[in-house]
């Protein structure tokens, strides 16, 4: 056994409104910057829906993630390690900036600089590649609520998969909101695919970080990952990704997109579990078996071999007690509700899903009879193929029989809470019919619908011995290193960020300030002067926007 | 509003001068902006068979001139003179004021401005939008107040009501003006449709630049705004924009005003006596002789209030006089605030000389947020338990133990700033949050026998008013959305011809804004189709050949809108949506239709009033500021939509 601790996710669909404020706060926190005009490290997807980027689950035509060769051994899909690095410099397969989308902006300078006129300013919408005007046609989020459904929900690779064909009619209609991060796996495929060996997983909690100095830009690892969760910068040719916001996990913190969610639908914690045991669970033949699969490699954090292998591990007591009191293994491993996303890609994902059931209740209640009665729940459970169909295309490679007994706990939960609620004596046999004890209901009724901030975030601090070692708590002059400001330079942050590694704390502080402060776009004075393209009205040719033309050689 | 005893105080200026001056907005707009001019039919139309014929052969405009003659619903500009004028009249007459304008109202030698919106002495000539985007979100007929109040261009296509079909009290001008203001200012820190109009703009801090309390009826904690910058380049707070033009108008208005007398003319008011004036809901109107013009009973009461114009900013600075003798009143409880002033003059200091010597500074906008917080019980035990001992008397049902555990708890600014803190369960509002429960209304009405501010004390729907006689709406029923083709000659819905397809515009708040703020920024709109756009029926689309992101024109009577259109199964055929407030000036092109600028969702709608909103002078059917007052119609607009040319003009 060898023992790890993995900093994981866990998200309730069913409270997911589609609001997007976890998109926005990522974005301005962490790809508010030139050369990921276009990046959302957290995204929001109406389901059915395309997803961003495009029909990105497509395997078939991405190429990503792991799958099984003809010996039962675990493989990139995109083909062997060996071969990628034959074909390195072959382009690789990867999205477009059009499935993506084309970032603009608008010329907002118009509107205050319009010359007297016939007709009111207006700020028309430009490009941020080309800079010239355009017609917006695909966005970050195109398809939200279905809209352009009829045309677009038909490419969504899981509507694909569906036996029974999905009818895209008013009063037939369900949808729900599929919020995404990185899924910081236990057997990442980007990783795997890196030439450069630029991506790693960080032994102390399993985040996945490309190191921006090894990564030389070869971007297999875009094709690697099946979520499409690593993105490109185009201004300095390195891979980026989300960092499951590190610098605040480390002190305590939930992430950003955890921290603003307005539906409080997101639940941060350890996993222990047995390194070991990852690459057998990865290889099972079945698809339907992974979910099984994963949760045998999670360690009860309860049992006293695993907190002796732990310790010997080098996992400190306060990590192993945040283990056990983690949400993380009770949605996983204790109520048994939360879900990973696309198993089947063979990657051992750490952010899982509560599968909703508001598609199920929304159908019940609509034909007017009592949505959250047991019975007719349960039956509308059994009966309702295509959302249950669709949520095992998305969590359990298409086994419908997990998904509906997740439903089947969570539609319980209302039933036998309700009585409570209502005054009611409670009904034991509720708990009993899917397997739980009244105790447990009532500890997942509190853990998902009280769902308070210290039981839902359940992170523990870095330690300060280790401080020095991730270079976040800063004992020294925290500006005292090479080429930061306390050594008489500018500091490498804000629009030049990634340039180099360097202290977080000092980026945060300095990277706002310079960004909240300045007019033009921060850092412009040598190789790393850039324009951040976000900012840009879309007049003019700033400087930066383009490299300086070095002068021809005299022939 | 949880704080609301003493916002109430403050937003109205009770503190030194009672009554304030309010206005219904509705019927304002519908006036100003000349909707009237262009409803062609009767407030009869929904009339019941059964009706008696009251309001028979009047239109909405002299329906709204009756409610206001009649005291039910305040009206602004009151009178077609000066109301300075009119005190001054007054004692040339040798006459109170309260004989001097009935008698002049009766001779008909003074009217109500109402029955005359379009005359020039009645026409509004300043308008401060502070808060609000009322050309781009909250107006409903843009386009009518584009062409009537602004005089700017506008895609205005209705034809005005026929001769037969115009109003009888009030004055109808041959020539309908344009551009009737002469001013338009706004605050905002945001580029708007409002803004795009506005002469002048001040440019405002943010929520995140200045210091201020968020409260809201929704949620039962009070939050704090507090700067995390300073207001950058030339933006101030609200509070400092408006105290600086507080000293300069105070200096200019001693010269040129001085102290005058001012006559307020206050509609029949909820929670008062005047909820008696119309004893079985009867209707009479004391124009048509049906019985005298008595101030508060028959018509508004008419108060004369001292306005000393060279003191309005020493008085903003200062909290005011008047809440020493007649303490603060929220919805019939009248709270005793000696020891609050005594706690204030401590907490924010006094104001040393002027007419304000003595009294407790309103200097700074944080000592406003404490006035607020000490005035109000929801966040003083103190006042909390003293309006609940005031309702104890009146009622004999115990209720001061809902707010005993907070008696000695005043909520400070530095409170709310350490966190949002929950409120105090207070008589100013009607649920109980008493350990630490969740508000839920109507709870001390229901659980402690409280009786509801209505006629009976009872939940009540019969309604025996004569107006709601009139309408069939003595008990709540249904109504369908207006037939707009017979009333405005729209085609039908479903009607396919050569224009396009007809179908029902709604004008829906969207998932991510009340109104327009919040989409209105790069990462909103880059998460969405990043302008405006409307929602619309595969079927319907099918029927003008629009494909999703084609671009669209939604053309009626009241304007245009170019938009993309988003074809979805969600919509039900015959229905379209345009989500609230997408401004104008983001990737709007030139219309086809109209040849200007394609409009915004107020483009396409208009007021439409319905006469029993109007009613009031009885019992809980009595006006009372934000809380009842006719509303805009939100149901029953149709528009006709076709593809048009996929090249536009910007």
């Amino acid at each position: 056994m060898r023992v790890m601790a993995q900093m994981s996710m866990v998200m309730n669909l069913d409270k997911c409104i589609g609001c997007h404020t976890c998109s926005v706060t990522c974005k301005q926190a962490w790809t508010n910057r030139s050369g990921v005009e276009y990046v959302w490290f957290n995204n929001v997807e109406t389901r059915p829906g395309q997803g961003y980027p495009r029909t990105y689950e497509d395997q078939e035509r991405w190429q990503g993630g792991w799958t099984l060769n003809k010996r039962g051994r675990l493989t990139l899909k995109a083909g062997s390690r060996v071969r990628n690095l034959l074909s390195i410099f072959s382009s690789p397969k990867m999205p477009a900036i059009t499935d993506y989308y084309e970032p603009w902006t608008y010329d907002y300078e118009n509107l205050t600089s319009a010359p007297l006129q016939e007709h009111v300013p207006v700020a028309r919408p430009k490009s941020l590649i080309s800079g010239e005007n355009t017609k917006i046609s695909w966005s970050a989020n195109w398809d939200d609520d279905l809209g352009g459904a009829p045309e677009l929900a038909p490419a969504d690779p899981i509507l694909a998969k569906l036996s029974e064909k999905v009818k895209l009619e008013f009063e037939q209609t369900f949808m729900f909101y599929l919020p995404r991060i990185c899924e910081h796996c236990l057997n990442p495929s980007c990783a795997a695919s890196c030439p450069s060996g630029a991506i790693y997983k960080r032994s102390e909690d399993g985040i996945v970080l490309v190191d921006q100095d090894r990564c030389r830009g070869w971007r297999k690892c875009v094709t690697g990952c099946p979520y499409k969760k690593i993105y490109f910068n185009h201004r300095t040719g390195k891979a980026e990704k989300c960092t499951f916001c590190y610098p605040r996990i480390e002190v305590g913190l939930p992430t950003i997109c955890s921290e603003t969610c307005v539906g409080r639908l997101r639940y941060i914690g350890l996993v222990l579990y047995d390194a070991d045991k990852v690459l057998d669970a990865a290889s099972v033949t079945d698809e339907h078996d992974l979910l099984a699969a994963q949760r045998a490699v999670f360690l009860d954090p309860d049992d006293p071999d695993v907190i002796r292998a732990a310790e010997a591990a080098g996992i400190s007591r306060d990590w192993i007690d945040a283990a056990q009191r983690s949400p993380i293994w009770a949605l996983i491993n204790r109520y048994e509700v939360a879900l990973p996303l696309h198993p089947e890609f063979r990657t051992m994902p750490m952010v899982w899903y509560i599968p909703p059931l508001s598609p199920v209740v929304d159908v019940v209640r609509d034909t007017g009879v009592d949505a959250e009665d047991k019975q007719t729940l349960f039956a509308a459970i059994e009966t309702l193929r295509i959302p249950i169909d669709y949520l095992a295309e998305l969590f359990t490679a298409g086994d419908p029989a997990p998904v509906t007994a997740v439903l089947k706990r969570l539609a319980a939960m209302r039933s036998y809470m309700r009585d409570i609620n209502l005054g009611r004596e409670p009904d034991s046999a509720i708990p009993a019919a899917v397997g739980m004890s009244e105790e447990d209901m009532y500890d997942m009724y509190r853990l998902l619908a009280l769902a308070k901030y210290e039981e839902r975030y359940v992170i523990p601090s870095t330690h300060a011995e280790q401080a020095h070692g991730l270079e976040e708590l800063a004992t020294e002059c925290s500006l005292s290193y090479d080429g930061g400001p306390g050594m008489g330079g500018d500091g490498p942050f804000g629009e030049g960020s990634g340039e180099s590694a360097a202290p977080v704390s000092v980026e945060n502080f300095h990277m706002l300030k310079d960004r909240q402060t300045a007019d033009a776009s921060t850092d412009t004075g040598d190789k790393r002067g850039r324009v951040n393209l976000l900012n840009w009205d879309g007049k003019g040719t700033p400087a930066g926007l383009f490299p300086a033309r070095t002068p021809k050689p005299p022939s | 509003m949880r704080p609301l005893t003493g916002y109430t105080q403050l937003a109205n200026a009770l503190d030194w001068s009672r009554p304030p001056r309010h206005m219904i907005a509705t019927a304002y707009w519908y006036l100003h902006a000349d909707q009237y001019r262009y409803d062609g039919f009767g407030a009869d139309t929904l009339a019941a068979a059964t009706a008696g014929g009251q309001l028979a052969g009047k239109t909405t405009a002299d329906v709204i001139a009756q409610s206001a003659r009649m005291g039910w619903m305040p009206s602004y500009p009151t009178f077609d003179r000066n109301p300075l004028a009119l005190v001054d009249d007054a004692a040339t007459a040798g006459l109170p004021v309260a004989e001097y304008v009935p008698a002049e109202l009766k001779a008909g030698r003074l009217r109500f401005a109402c029955e005359d919106p379009d005359s020039p002495e009645n026409f509004p000539r300043v308008v401060t939008v502070w808060r609000s985007n009322l050309l781009g979100s909250s107006g409903k007929g843009a386009e009518y107040f584009l062409k009537h109040l602004l005089g700017a261009d506008s895609a205005l296509r209705a034809t005005e009501a026929p001769p037969q079909a115009r109003p009888r009290d009030v004055v109808w001008h041959d020539e309908a003006p344009t551009g009737k203001l002469d001013l338009l200012l706004s605050l905002d820190f945001r580029m708007t449709s409002t803004t795009l109009f506005s002469d002048v703009v001040l440019p405002a801090a943010t929520w995140y630049e200045k210091h201020d309390l968020s409260t809201t009826d929704m949620h039962p904690f009070v939050n704090s705004f507090n700067p995390a910058i300073a207001p950058p380049w030339q933006t101030r707070t609200d509070f400092d924009s408006f105290a600086t033009i507080a000293k300069e108008f105070s200096r200019l208005a001693a010269v040129h005003l001085g102290v005058r007398q001012d006559v307020v003319a206050v509609p029949l008011t909820h929670d008062t006596p005047d909820e008696m004036a119309n004893p079985h809901g009867r209707v009479l109107d004391w124009k048509a002789d049906e019985c005298e013009p008595v101030p508060g009973v028959t018509m508004p009461k008419l108060v004369v209030v001292e306005r000393d114009y060279g003191a309005v900013a020493a008085k903003m600075g200062a909290l005011g006089p008047l809440l020493d003798t007649l303490g603060a009143t929220t919805k019939g409880v009248t709270y005793e605030v000696g020891k609050e002033l005594e706690y204030l003059r401590h907490k924010n200091g006094t104001v040393r000389g002027g007419v304000g010597d003595g009294r407790p500074s309103l200097a700074r906008d944080v000592h406003c947020c404490e006035t607020i917080l000490a005035l109000s019980g929801t966040t003083n035990g103190h006042l909390s338990t003293q309006g609940f001992r005031t309702l104890e008397k009146r009622t004999g049902q115990p209720m001061a133990d809902l707010a005993a555990e907070h008696e000695g708890k005043q909520v400070t600014f530095a409170d709310t700033q350490a966190g949002p803190v929950p409120v105090i369960t207070s008589p100013e509002w009607s649920g109980s949050e008493s350990g630490g429960r969740r508000y839920s209304p109507f709870t001390i009405n229901v659980e402690r026998l409280k009786p509801w501010h209505t006629l009976t004390g009872r939940q009540h729907f019969f309604l025996d008013h004569d107006w709601m006689a009139e309408l069939g709406e003595n008990l709540p029923v249904f109504r369908p959305p207006l037939n707009m083709h017979a009333l405005f000659d729209e085609p039908e819905i479903g009607e396919n011809g050569e224009l396009g397809i007809t179908v029902r515009y709604l004008t829906p708040h969207s998932k991510w804004s009340i109104h327009s703020e919040y989409q209105d920024n790069l990462f909103m709109l880059s998460l969405s189709r990043g302008g405006p756009t409307i929602w619309m029926s595969p079927q319907d689309a099918d029927k003008v050949r629009v494909r999703d992101n084609d671009w669209i024109e939604a053309v009626n009577r009241n304007g245009v809108v170019v938009a993309r259109a988003i074809v979805s199964h969600r919509m039900p055929e015959g229905t379209v949506f345009m989500y609230h407030a997408q401004d104008r000036l983001i990737d709007v092109p030139i219309s086809e239709t109209s040849g200007k600028r394609g409009g915004v969702h107020n483009s396409l709608t208009r007021l439409l009033i319905k006469p029993s909103h109007l009613i009031g002078g009885y019992a809980q059917l009595s006006f009372a500021f934000n809380y009842l007052g006719p509303t805009g119609n939100q149901r029953d607009e149709v528009t006709v939509i076709r593809r048009r040319s996929q090249t536009v003009e910007y």
